[in-house]
């Protein structure tokens, strides 16, 4: 089977009071769009969500995993698994797989403890992220962003306008990444919050 | 040669039947539930109640570390009577069985699939070598589509009830559900008659001592109930305790033995 070239642009951003995640939804596969109105950043418990890319049947399997892991986890210690606990286990299931590869790239972000971000390769490459982090096509663009403007002082409501920027010149300048709405989950200590905000505007 | 017990040697292995057809292993690990702390379940139109005795013999120890009822799933509970480290083992392997079915097929596991699995388990233990029964009797409760609630054998062989006890009080416990039990209970109804069937086989009735569990239709959710509700349950039912005695007379409830 020939490896059709797929897009994305996802984005974590971490503040001091808590992790801001974001993505296009447009699935594109090779020059075709799929859909423009797909989720890319799922939820796998109250308080941790990933970001996908790549090859959608294998991210899908991975979140199935973790939902179980986690929910077998709490049953079995009668606490929460933190998002740093999930991203070590992710990281050891993906190295298991070296030689038969989950194409993924995954962004975890969450807030159990203490704010999490993440940035996973597919070989289980685990990097914790104190600031910011981006994968997929766009992400060169986004990150230029990111970098430029990223202040470790942010407010939340900051953090969210810059991840939308971010996304949204990803979008401009890649061609295989959305430009219809973006997807924005933030995690603070009080759970998950799912925003769609249109691209324009 | 003159003191042969009866059939000796069919007691050694587990996988030998006694020339009457029987496994003495088997019915000796029922022997460890029948001494075991009392675990009682009701069933009732809106949901599910556990609740067993804590056998707290020294101030010292810890009391939250002291656990009987074992979330399972959400939506499932599992008390246990019997050997409480044999115990542990099927409640590891119920939360198991319990996320590679929702991995496996998308939806939460179903009462019945999970203590069919257990007793697959329980039963692989009476019939293979190098093994030995479990010697734990696990009450399961849960909600899926309504309420239900299960015992399960160290044989393997599992049963539903309305209302059921294990342990050692077990008697006293199902003679007062015999007579109490309707088929119109509340949530609440059940708790205090849960509460009150375990407060009779107590010899000192405590709140501290007891630990409750619920799972209602609506929320489908597992609930420990928590100290303070325990002391309001107690303290209705008190009055009742000391009042009422039980008649753990005619019937004797050994013959639900015969069952298994």
């Amino acid at each position: 089977m020939e490896m059709k070239k797929t897009g994305t642009t996802t984005i974590g951003i971490k503040v001091k009071d808590g992790v801001v995640l974001a993505a296009d939804t447009q699935a594109s596969l090779d020059h075709m769009v799929e859909t423009t109105n797909i989720r890319k950043i799922i939820p796998i418990t109250d308080r941790i969500a990933i970001t996908t890319a790549g090859s959608v049947g294998d991210v899908q399997m991975l979140a199935r995993m973790l939902e179980a892991e986690a929910r077998y986890y709490q049953f079995t210690w009668g606490k929460p698994m933190s998002a740093k606990a999930m991203a070590n286990l992710l990281s050891n299931i993906l190295n298991e797989s070296k030689w038969f590869p989950f194409i993924v790239q995954i962004i975890i972000g969450g807030y159990v403890d203490e704010p999490t971000l993440a940035n996973l390769d597919p070989l289980g490459g685990l990097i914790f992220e104190d600031t910011f982090t981006a994968t997929g096509s766009g992400s060169p663009f986004a990150i230029a962003v990111l970098e430029d403007q990223y202040k470790k002082e942010m407010s939340l409501e900051e953090a969210k306008d810059l991840a939308i920027r971010a996304v949204r010149a990803a979008g401009k300048r890649d061609v295989y990444t959305g430009e219809r709405k973006i997807q924005v989950v933030i995690i603070t200590k009080e759970g998950i919050k799912e925003e769609m905000v249109e691209f324009k505007g | 040669m003159a003191f042969v017990p009866p059939q000796a040697g069919y007691d050694r292995a587990i996988t030998v039947f006694s020339p009457d057809g029987r496994l003495f292993q088997v019915q000796y690990a029922r022997e460890a539930v029948k001494r075991g702390a009392t675990a009682v379940g009701i069933k009732c139109k809106d949901g599910v109640v556990l609740a067993v005795e804590k056998r707290v013999t020294s101030r010292l120890i810890e009391p939250e570390s002291y656990e009987k009822i074992f979330q399972i799933d959400e939506h499932i509970a599992a008390a246990s009577s019997g050997i409480i480290a044999d115990a542990r083992i099927l409640v590891d392997r119920a939360r198991l069985e319990a996320q590679i079915y929702r991995l496996t097929y998308g939806e939460p596991v179903h009462l019945a699939v999970l203590v069919k699995k257990i007793c697959d388990l329980k039963q692989m233990h009476t019939q293979y070598g190098g093994v030995r029964p479990f010697g734990a009797a696990l009450l399961m409760a849960g909600v899926n589509e309504k309420p239900q609630l299960f015992e399960t054998d160290p044989s393997g062989a599992y049963f539903e009830w309305k209302a059921v006890a294990i342990g050692s009080g077990r008697n006293t416990a199902m003679a007062i559900f015999e007579e109490k039990y309707t088929d119109d209970m509340t949530l609440e109804d059940a708790i205090k008659l849960a509460m009150l069937a375990l407060a009779k086989t107590m010899e000192e009735p405590k709140a501290e001592y007891v630990e409750v569990a619920v799972i209602d239709v609506k929320e489908k959710k597992f609930r420990k109930l928590s100290q303070e509700e325990l002391e309001k349950y107690f303290a209705d039912i008190l009055q009742k305790v000391e009042a009422e005695e039980v008649d753990e007379k005619e019937v004797d409830y050994a013959d639900l033995d015969n069952n298994y």
